[in-house]
């Protein structure tokens, strides 16, 4: 029985380390994207572009991103941008009767009288309106604070030309003037998740998500995936990005072509919105849930690297809850295997995060020269020193000769911590943004926020995400507030 | 209020074909810097992957 038992545990944490060792394989294959991308493919290419900004109270941000895009480096005349208006109730109407003036000929007004339903919604009724028209070739679909530089679009339809590729996206970075120790963790979360992980996907094949902050579509690829986007779940960029390559087209990511956009500058702006895109995730799961792991129905789907990276990231907090079970449990039945497993669990995750971190700074250095010390302390600060007892040893709790553990002892106790750190921070996580949403204040948030990680923050939000799916919270789209703070940042 | 109305006025619908336009010089341009820069990227992870090899290889040889 205690074999088996003992068995079971140190599966738990093959389980457990799921995660790490995928996002360790994504960045081992993104160096071939030098060797192998789509770039001998693409053309000199400038068809006629739609902008479709959906737009509710966004008058703050509306001005600033119409000028951006007014001022790209494109063939005159050949873009277009139609501002789809739910309803706002702000002074959005007359900001846009002031761009009509300025720019005349090319910038609509697309005003919904009853709105609210959201956003896939409110990018249909453009949609629809564009592809009746006629006048444009691609549709760019993108939030209406996003700013576009110069050359963007440029780099993005040239990927186009090839007629296999329905999709593009950009590397959206996160633009808040003056950044904020939340926005620049989340500045270089999105090196690892966007410009590292989108080019790994690129060479596997297929993309997980073209952001829908910039979201590019020839209009064939947009009339064969029906002409609309998804409005069934709350993920509606990730559905697209799924149907234009289940209709035969490719999905790509140009780490190349950069916008910028403002991002949540609080735990809890940041937790809403995570929890939408979380939730997102899971009910784009369930949806083709006939299709994951059967390589017959789906290339993609089929793949079975893409599906255990997929739901390594979709339900990340049970296989970090399950890795951490299953070192107290070997810590009981036993402990020196426990030491042996921890030892090269976190070593491997040190490493590993060693050659991540590093890595995403040679991917991205501008925006790891902003955010290094937010790339070092990503997974904070008490994780790195896990990392470090499992690597050098620290007496007395990593002398290799672990006892059963008799009694509530200290050492017990902090050994015991030290196993199951992964699920003790995700859970201190949530202390964070329970502080944060009763409304502690910086100076008592952000260095909590370094201690504890972000990563873990992440892990915490899926977590919140997974029980408002089974509980079947309301389909709402909780729009995250913009200020205006983005900037284009060289 | 809307401007509903003004959609449909546009252009000519035919689609242009993918075919050269003006804009050739500044396509090589940004063809010759973003594939640059991949190779770029490449490299760096070649370095940084050798330097972690080493460490940990060090690391395993002395623990």
């Amino acid at each position: 029985m205690t074999d088996a038992l003992t068995g079971f545990c140190l599966l738990l944490i093959v389980v457990g380390m799921v995660p790490t060792l995928m996002a360790f394989a994504q960045f081992v294959v993104i160096g071939w994207h030098g060797l192998r991308n789509h770039y001998s493919q693409c053309r000199d290419y400038t068809p006629r572009v739609a902008f479709v900004l959906p737009a509710w109270n966004e008058a703050d941000v509306l001005g600033s991103s119409i000028d951006s895009l007014m001022s790209i480096d494109y063939p005159a005349g050949a873009w277009r941008i139609y501002v789809v208006d739910d309803a706002s109730t702000d002074h959005t109407p007359d900001v846009m009767r002031e761009k009509m003036a300025q720019y005349e000929g090319s910038v609509f007004h697309l005003r919904r009288e009853k709105g609210g339903q959201g956003k896939a919604h409110t990018l249909n009724h453009g949609i629809r309106l564009i592809l009746e028209e006629g006048w444009a070739e691609a549709v760019m679909i993108m939030d209406a604070d996003v700013l576009f530089e110069p050359l963007t679009l440029r780099r993005m339809v040239r990927h186009l030309a090839d007629p296999k590729v329905g999709g593009v996206t950009a590397y959206v970075k996160e633009g808040s003037y003056p950044g904020s120790l939340l926005s620049r963790y989340i500045a270089f979360e999105y090196i690892t998740a966007q410009a590292a992980a989108r080019r790994a996907q690129n060479v596997m094949g297929g993309l997980a998500c073209m952001a829908g902050g910039a979201q590019l579509h020839s209009r064939e690829n947009l009339i064969a995936i029906g002409g609309a986007i998804d409005t069934t779940t709350l993920a509606e960029d990730t559905f697209t990005t799924f149907k234009t390559q289940l209709a035969g087209r490719r999905a790509l990511f140009d780490a190349n072509a950069i916008v910028w956009a403002e991002e949540p500058d609080s735990v809890t702006a940041l937790w809403k919105q995570r929890v939408r895109w979380g939730r997102g995730n899971l009910q784009i799961t369930k949806a083709f849930r006939e299709l994951w792991f059967h390589p017959n129905r789906s290339a993609l789907f089929g793949n079975i690297g893409f599906g255990i990276l997929w739901f390594s990231v979709a339900l990340m907090p049970a296989f970090a809850l399950l890795g951490s079970f299953g070192l107290v449990g070997l810590y009981y039945l036993w402990p020196a295997w426990a030491w042996e497993a921890f030892s090269v669990m976190w070593s491997f995750t040190f490493f590993s995060y060693l050659f991540q971190t590093l890595f995403s700074f040679a991917i991205d250095p501008a925006a790891s020269r902003r955010a290094w010390f937010e790339g070092l302390t990503f997974p904070g600060l008490l994780a790195i020193a896990v990392m470090v007892t499992a690597v050098i040893g620290l007496k007395p709790f990593a002398d290799g000769d672990w006892k059963h553990p008799q009694y509530w002892t200290l050492r017990d106790i902090a050994v015991q911590v030290i196993l199951g750190w992964t699920a003790i921070s995700t859970a201190l996580a949530y202390g964070v943004y329970r502080l944060d949403k009763a409304g502690a204040p910086k100076w008592l948030r952000d260095p909590l926020l370094v201690l504890v990680g972000y990563g873990p923050l992440l892990c915490a939000i899926a977590v919140g995400a997974i029980i408002a799916e089974v509980r079947n919270a309301d389909l709402k789209w909780d729009k995250t507030i913009k200020s205006g703070k983005a900037r284009i940042q060289t | 209020m809307g401007q509903d109305d003004k959609v449909g006025q546009g252009e000519d619908p035919n689609l242009t074909s993918p075919t050269p336009t003006s804009g050739e010089s500044i396509y090589e341009r940004l063809q010759a810097e973003d594939v640059a820069n991949e190779r770029r990227v490449f490299w760096s992870e070649v370095g940084i992957a050798a330097a972690i090899a080493f460490l940990a290889i060090a690391y395993f040889i002395l623990a």
